[in-house]
This record gives C-alpha cells, sequence and structure tokens, in this order.
C-alpha cells in the first residue's frame, strides 16, 4: 500500500502521470516472466528531475520501485514482487543527440532499440547488440540486463557499449557515471557496475551509448543437421578454425517447428540448423563462406542454404528473432511456453555437451518438452520449457528439470545467465553458482540502497524458491 | 464467455511485440492500453484476480479492434477476439449511456441512429427488386458517416456496369452489437433479419460498400449459421474484377491517397483492387502515406471506440492526416471516411470513381 500522503504529493506533480486504476495496477504487475505481482501505483515521469522527486519520496515513505521499459523481462525483473511504485518509461524516449564524430548517440531509457538504429542507420551507423526483442526492447531496459543478442560473438553486449549513463540513486540524488570519451581509465568503472544491475541499485534516466559503422555486407548461411551434437560441434569448430562471424544461432527442431508454424518461415525440418551471418566485404564473405561450407559438410550437415538477398536475410533474421514467442505455437493449445532456465552461457566448446545433456535431462521428464536455440556462436544458449502451466505436475517437473540443467551448467563451467538477467526464476542457481560473489554485490547493493527500495525482492535479494508468485491459474500448494 | 479463450489467453507470451504497432498504445503509451493489456486484464476477469470495474471498462473499450496487434501476435493470439469477448463481461453494468444507446436503436429501430427514418435503401433512390443474384448492402454507416454519398455513387456505379443487381430492406448488419460487447441474442436477430431478406430475394452474392458490414457477413454470422449458399465480397473487389478502363474517366485528379480500412486490408487482404481502380484513372494525383497496406494506421473510429472515447478517435485521425499531408484522404470505408471528413477532406472510392467517370 502506498501511504495516503505520498500518493497525494505523487498526484500534486505528476497529475494524471500517476495511475492507481485496478486495471493498470493489475497489468504493470506482468512481464514476460512466469510471475505476477500487482503493483499499487504506476507512475510515467518525463525527466530526470521527476524521477528524482518520486524516488526520494519512495525512500522517505520506503515505498519499493520497479522501473519498467517495455516489460519485456523474462526473469521477473519488472514484477513488483513486492507491490509498490512501477516507473514506466514510455514517456522518456528521446534521441537526444547524435553524435557521430564522437562516436557515440545520447538517449533517453524509453528509446526503443529499433528505433534507434533506424535513425543511426541514416548515418550509416548501428548500434551492434539485437537481442531477438530488439523491436520492443527500450536502451534502459537492455542496459539494466546487459541484454546482447544475436551478434555478441563479434560485437559484444550493451554493457561493451555503455560510455555514460545518469542515473538517480535510490537515497535520491542524481549521479552521472562514466564519461564521454572513448577511453577512460578515471577510477571505478560504475557505469558498467549498473549495466546489469537491473534496476537494483538506482534509475537509469539518460545513457550515452558508443555506435559502429555498419558493415559493408552480409550473407547468411543456413546449415541443416539430423544429429543435434554434430549441429553443435559445428560451432565449435567454426570458432576454433578461426573464424569470427557477426553471429552463430542453432535452433533444435521443437523450435524451428514452432516458428515454421508461427511464420511460415522455410527454415529447413530437421534436428537443428546453425544459421551463420557472415559480414565484410564481398570477398570478405566469399572466403569465409568456403569455410562455414567445409565445417559444415564435414560434420554431415544434410543441407546447405546461403542468401545475400536482402528480403530473405530479413525473413530469416527476423524468423529466428522471433523463435521465443513463437514457442507456443509448437503444441497450439495443449503446451504453452512458460520462462524458465530460459538463458545460460557456457564456455563455446562446451556446447555440445550443454546441448546433449539438456535433451537427456528432458527426456526423463514426461510433462515437459525442451526447445534449445540461441546464440551458440557465443557460448550463450536459450532453453524454453513447453507444458500445460495448469497441470501442478508438470511445474514439480519443471521445476527439478531447472535444477538438474542448472547444475550442468555450472558443472561445465557456465554461469546461469548470458543476457537475460537473474530476477526471481533464477536467483536461487545464481547463489548456487557464485556465493561468494553474491555476498559482495549485496554488501553494494546495501551500501547504495539502505532502505532496499529499489527493484526489492530480485537478484542479490532474492532468498525463496522459483515457483513464486505464478501468473498461472494453478494451485501448487503451500504458499500458492 | 471468457472460457473458451483460456488457451488463447495462455498462449500470449507477454512478448510486448503488440504494444509497439498498436496505435492506441501509441497514443496513450501506457502499457494497460496496449493489446498485451487487455488480454492480461482479460485474464484478471477469467481468473477472478480482476473485479469489473470502470478502470477495466476504459482498457477494453480503448481499442478500434483494428487488428494490428493479431497481425503482429507471434504466439498466434487472436486478441481481437479475446477483447470482444471481455467487453460481454463488462458490458452489462459499465458501457456507457452513448453504447447502450446506439445498442438499443439497432435492436429497436434497425439502424444504429435514434431518428426514425425511412428504409436505408431509400437513400440510394433504388428500390429493392423481387429477384437478384446480385444485392447491394448499404449498411447504416454508410447512411449516416457520408451522407448516404457512399451509397448512392455504389449503386450508379453498378447500374452503369449494367449489373441486374438489388437492394435490400436491410438492418444494421450488428457490428457496433459486436464491438460494445451487447448479448449474443442481440446480434443474432440482426443476423437472421438480414439473412432472411438476401435469400428471399435470391441473393448469391452480396456486396458491402462498408468493412464491418463486410466482416460481419463473411466471418462473424458464419460462427452462428451456414452461410455458404452465399457470396460476400466488398464493392471494390468487384468493381476491380469488372475492370473499369481509363477510357471510361476524365484524365487527372485532385492529389490523393489511400487509407487501407483495417477490416478490408488485414482480415480480407483487399489492398490492390482499390489501387488498381485508383490507377485505371489517367494521370491520377496519388501518392501512398508512409504507412500503407498491412502497415496502414487505423483512422482512430473502429471498434466503436468514438461512442467511449472520442477525443482518442481525434489523437488518431489527427496522426494519420498528417501523414495524408495536403492530399484528400480516399477510403472505401464510410467509418474512416465519417472520422477523417471531421478534419479534413476525405471521399469514398465509390464517389470518386463515380464523379471522374465519362458519362
Amino acid at each position: 500500500m502506498i501511504p495516503f500522503d505520498m500518493l497525494k504529493e505523487l498526484k500534486d506533480f505528476l497529475g494524471e502521470r500517476v495511475s492507481t486504476a485496478p486495471a493498470d495496477t493489475y497489468v504493470f504487475g506482468f512481464d514476460a516472466s512466469i510471475h505476477h505481482h500487482k503493483a499499487d501505483a504506476i507512475v510515467f515521469p518525463k525527466s530526470a528531475k521527476e524521477v528524482q522527486k518520486i524516488v526520494r519520496l519512495c525512500n522517505k515513505y520506503r515505498v519499493p520501485i520497479t522501473p519498467r521499459g517495455s516489460g519485456s523481462a523474462l526473469a521477473g525483473q519488472a514484477v513488483p514482487i513486492r507491490g509498490g511504485v512501477v516507473m514506466s518509461f514510455k514517456r522518456m524516449n528521446e534521441i537526444k543527440a547524435v553524435r557521430i564524430e564522437d562516436l557515440q548517440v545520447i538517449v533517453e531509457p524509453g528509446v526503443i532499440n529499433d528505433q534507434l538504429n533506424a535513425e543511426l542507420n541514416k548515418y550509416g551507423f548501428f548500434f551492434p547488440p539485437s537481442p531477438g526483442s530488439g523491436n520492443v526492447a527500450t536502451i534502459g531496459g537492455m542496459v539494466a540486463m546487459n541484454a546482447s543478442g544475436m551478434r555478441a560473438l563479434k560485437y559484444g553486449a550493451t554493457r561493451d557499449y555503455v560510455m555514460a549513463l545518469e542515473v538517480v540513486l535510490p537515497t535520491g540524488e542524481i549521479a552521472h557515471f562514466g564519461t564521454h570519451t572513448i577511453k577512460d581509465a578515471s577510477s571505478y568503472q560504475m557505469a558498467k557496475l549498473i549495466a546489469g544491475s537491473e534496476g537494483t541499485l538506482g534509475i537509469i534516466t539518460e545513457i550515452t551509448l558508443r555506435i559502429s559503422p555498419l558493415p559493408k555486407d552480409t550473407s547468411i548461411v543456413l546449415a541443416a543437421f539430423e544429429d543435434t551434437k554434430m549441429a553443435s560441434q559445428t560451432i565449435s569448430d567454426i570458432i576454433a578454425y578461426p573464424l569470427i562471424p557477426a553471429s552463430v544461432e542453432f535452433m533444435d527442431r521443437v523450435c524451428l517447428q514452432s516458428v515454421i508454424n508461427a511464420r511460415g518461415v522455410d527454415f529447413p525440418l530437421v534436428d537443428a540448423v546453425v544459421m551463420i551471418e557472415l559480414e565484410g566485404t564481398a570477398d570478405d564473405i566469399k572466403n569465409d563462406l568456403k569455410k562455414v561450407e567445409k565445417i559444415a559438410g564435414k560434420n554431415g550437415a544434410v543441407d546447405i542454404r546461403v542468401s545475400s538477398d536482402l528480403r530473405k536475410k530479413t525473413e530469416w533474421l527476423e524468423a529466428r528473432k522471433a523463435v521465443l514467442p513463437s514457442m507456443s505455437q509448437y503444441a497450439k493449445g495443449k503446451m504453452f511456453m512458460v520462462s524458465l532456465a530460459d538463458d545460460m552461457s557456457l564456455p563455446i566448446s562446451k556446447i555440445p555437451d550443454a546441448v546433449y545433456g539438456f535433451h537427456k535431462i528432458e527426456k526423463k521428464h514426461e510433462h515437459v518438452v525442451l526447445g534449445v536455440y540461441g546464440h551458440a556462436g557465443d557460448g550463450n544458449l536459450h532453453t524454453i520449457f513447453l507444458i500445460d502451466p495448469r497441470n501442478p505436475e508438470a511445474w514439480k517437473d519443471a521445476e527439478k528439470m531447472v535444477g538438474e540443467m542448472y547444475d550442468l551448467v555450472i558443472d561445465l563451467g557456465g554461469t546461469v545467465s548470458g543476457e537475460h538477467g537473474i530476477g526471481i526464476t533464477k536467483a536461487p542457481f545464481m547463489w548456487k553458482e557464485k556465493k561468494d560473489s553474491m555476498e559482495v554485490m549485496k554488501r553494494i547493493k546495501r551500501a547504495l540502497d539502505p532502505n532496499d527500495i529499489m527493484n526489492p525482492g530480485k537478484n542479490v535479494e532474492w532468498d525463496d524458491g522459483i515457483l513464486v508468485d505464478l501468473r498461472y491459474p494453478v494451485n501448487l500448494g503451500g504458499d500458492e | 464467455m471468457l472460457e473458451e479463450y483460456v488457451s488463447e489467453m495462455m498462449q500470449c507470451t507477454s512478448c510486448s511485440f503488440c504494444t509497439v504497432t498498436c496505435p492506441v498504445m501509441n497514443v496513450l503509451l501506457t502499457d494497460a492500453s496496449s493489446p498485451r493489456g487487455r488480454v492480461q486484464i482479460a485474464y484478471g476477469l477469467y481468473t477472478g484476480e480482476l473485479e469489473p470495474d470502470k478502470s477495466v471498462a476504459k482498457r477494453l473499450y480503448e481499442c478500434t479492434t483494428c487488428g494490428m496487434c493479431d497481425s503482429t501476435c507471434p504466439s498466434g493470439v487472436h486478441i481481437v477476439d479475446v477483447i470482444k469477448a471481455a467487453r460481454k463481461v463488462v458490458y452489462p453494468q459499465l458501457a456507457v449511456e452513448k453504447q447502450k444507446n446506439f445498442a438499443g436503436n439497432i435492436s429497436e429501430k434497425g439502424h444504429t441512429y435514434g431518428e426514425e427514418k425511412e428504409p436505408i435503401w431509400a437513400f440510394t433512390g433504388f428500390a429493392p427488386k423481387e429477384k437478384a443474384e446480385v444485392a447491394y448492402f448499404m449498411g447504416c454507416k454508410v447512411s449516416a458517416e457520408t451522407g448516404h454519398a457512399q451509397g448512392i455513387a455504389a449503386v450508379n456505379l453498378l447500374k452503369y456496369l449494367e449489373e441486374n443487381f438489388t437492394t435490400l430492406d436491410e438492418v444494421c448488419c450488428g457490428a457496433p452489437l459486436v464491438n460494445v460487447g451487447a448479448p449474443e441474442e442481440k446480434i443474432r436477430a440482426q443476423m437472421e433479419k438480414n439473412l432472411g431478406e438476401i435469400r428471399k430475394r435470391g441473393v448469391k452474392k452480396v456486396l458491402f460498400s462498408c468493412p464491418s458490414c463486410y466482416y460481419m457477413f463473411a466471418k462473424v454470422y458464419p460462427n452462428h449459421t451456414d452461410v455458404s449458399d452465399i457470396e460476400f465480397q466488398h464493392i471494390v473487389e468487384y468493381l476491380d474484377e469488372k475492370g473499369l478502363k481509363p477510357e471510361d474517366f476524365e484524365a487527372g485528379t485532385e492529389p490523393i491517397t489511400y487509407h487501407d480500412p483495417c477490416h478490408l486490408g488485414r482480415v480480407f487482404g483487399v489492398y490492390d483492387a482499390p489501387r488498381n481502380l485508383i490507377k485505371s484513372i489517367p494521370n491520377a494525383d496519388y501518392k501512398e502515406m508512409e504507412h500503407n497496406r498491412e502497415s496502414s494506421l487505423c483512422c482512430g473510429a473502429g471498434g466503436s471506440l468514438a461512442l467511449y472515447e472520442p477525443s482518442l478517435t481525434k489523437k488518431m485521425a489527427d496522426r494519420r492526416i498528417a501523414e495524408a499531408g495536403e492530399r484528400t484522404i480516399v477510403s472505401a470505408c464510410p467509418n474512416c471516411i465519417g472520422n477523417f471528413s471531421k478534419h479534413t477532406k476525405a471521399i469514398s472510392i465509390e464517389e470518386l470513381l463515380w464523379d471522374m467517370l465519362r458519362r
């Protein structure tokens, strides 16, 4: 509950940009995760000063704040799990400056990734991180999650592009982290710390990003395999060749079937497809293509398709990006996609073992169908669970399976998240993987946010299970 | 009411792809008024976590049912159907007076407007024939939103082509009833009257000027009864098939652009026919808007939004009018034309063609 006096103060300066309407507080209790918890109020600030006033009020009255971009987080980062205020950045969506000569762009947090790239494209530049949700993901959300996507193999993740951040700290001060220079050895890299902190350390109100020139040309190769292990072996072999394409993506049969059902795309329906995006000059691409074909052929590819046609490339890339939301079309009406253990990062050479191991674990659990895909070229896999969320047995099965999968990831030297973050759903496994590191992070969190108002109950502060505050109509017993 | 949509609602992965393309969301800038938000509200009503109240009704009615979300959704959720089903839950207690009056008029007087009027066909000056294989269903919006002009032009074009057709002693197709969430029996009553009239005259094919009427006959009526003995078509498709020739027209037009009505485009995929007809006019001064065909933006009047939130309708129309610039907006939907005409120059495609015909 929000104290009456605080609500009155909010309304005094935000007017209609604060809502406590039941429909609104209910909707803002969702993101794309399995969790749901109603907010108490929604605020729509238009400036850093307004954000600061809201944060000061929340800190004064000890009311939680959950910042929100497009609400597409997969591990509950945008769910107000402790209630309180949800802060939407839909109205802070301006591209403030494009400084090509300084290789940077300055934006408000609500700017959407694809909109930024449409603008940069006019100058022959781009912001390389390319999440599957790039058409909806806000830059603020991408920084807060350290999102990356398909091109991280060659270009890195969002954090690598963050030059400077304006941040409203949990205690209400406005701090300017980082610099507007390419090089920066000026003390602690605080902007890099805020990137990936999931809104638990402060609220980002302005972002300066480094940008890159667009590649000259690109081609896409689809290599189809009837043996999942050989497909993932191909990925390791490409990297070891050595060859660093812009992206190397992996999709298994479940994912391929889903996206074919959803979009009618002409992907081959096989056990696994490896999609390789090559870029450079025409000669570079020609040479790299020969190498890729040789490696895929050696590993038993049953079909190799290549396209440099813009329309076809876009169709393939868009289909690949839509794998996750397409998963509900795999067994329409019977099984539904739920976001559990959706994201893990491994040493690249361990990808074949991980893919093989995940499917082996899947076979032990009758209520779950598993789809595996991801940016395998950089070691980042996504695993999508299809279950009937109305069936408590399915959840129990899925929960066990998540534990077994993360045990395997940790055994293989991986980490529980490559790009979707920790939030609620992955926090217990992060504690298992890196207890010592989490303890230090917790000290940082408590130093910056002494009253625990900033996206509380997530990440380092989460110490409960994963099947909590489920958004599905199911009774799991206990607290559910 | 919502039980049959449980799978649809659970199929939503909350990816939010629909939120960036929704023209309402892009004006209101709140997730609560996005397609995803409306599906979540419907879900809350179904589970009982959310009680119907004014805020719920507001978010459900703040939608033009333009279908942009349906065509964007990678999870294949029929979002508009879910929204319409949820509106049925809130309609009895939470529909506003204007919506209820509108629905009342349809049931009591056969059309959407309160005053006692002549039958709809009378405005065309062309009485129904006893028998004909082709019928023209004018629709009450054609009468109200274009001052009958679109219907008169349509009838004139059919006469010009020497078609053996009839008008109908029609009643409202029921689309506004579906839009507000009125009870099924009221919709069925409209359907039965219209289908009885059509079959009585031996009609095998019905032509429409209003995409919403077309949608009701071709997509909604079949959910209630077998209509496989009757073919339905928008008049632009029919005229395009007939092939009006450049020599039939005077050359040159004022600067024009074409606005794709949501139902005609996104539901029926009719994009080429109106453009072919416009291009059959020699030297037509024609230019597409930035958002056209599949990506066309809703005019703001769909889904009976104007009854609920006219200021939102106006904001959405403003965005579209800005794209059209100084050009006259040509469209194939009386609702769009009526909405645009309040703020800029707009004309139905039937009127444009009839005006430009050498005759």
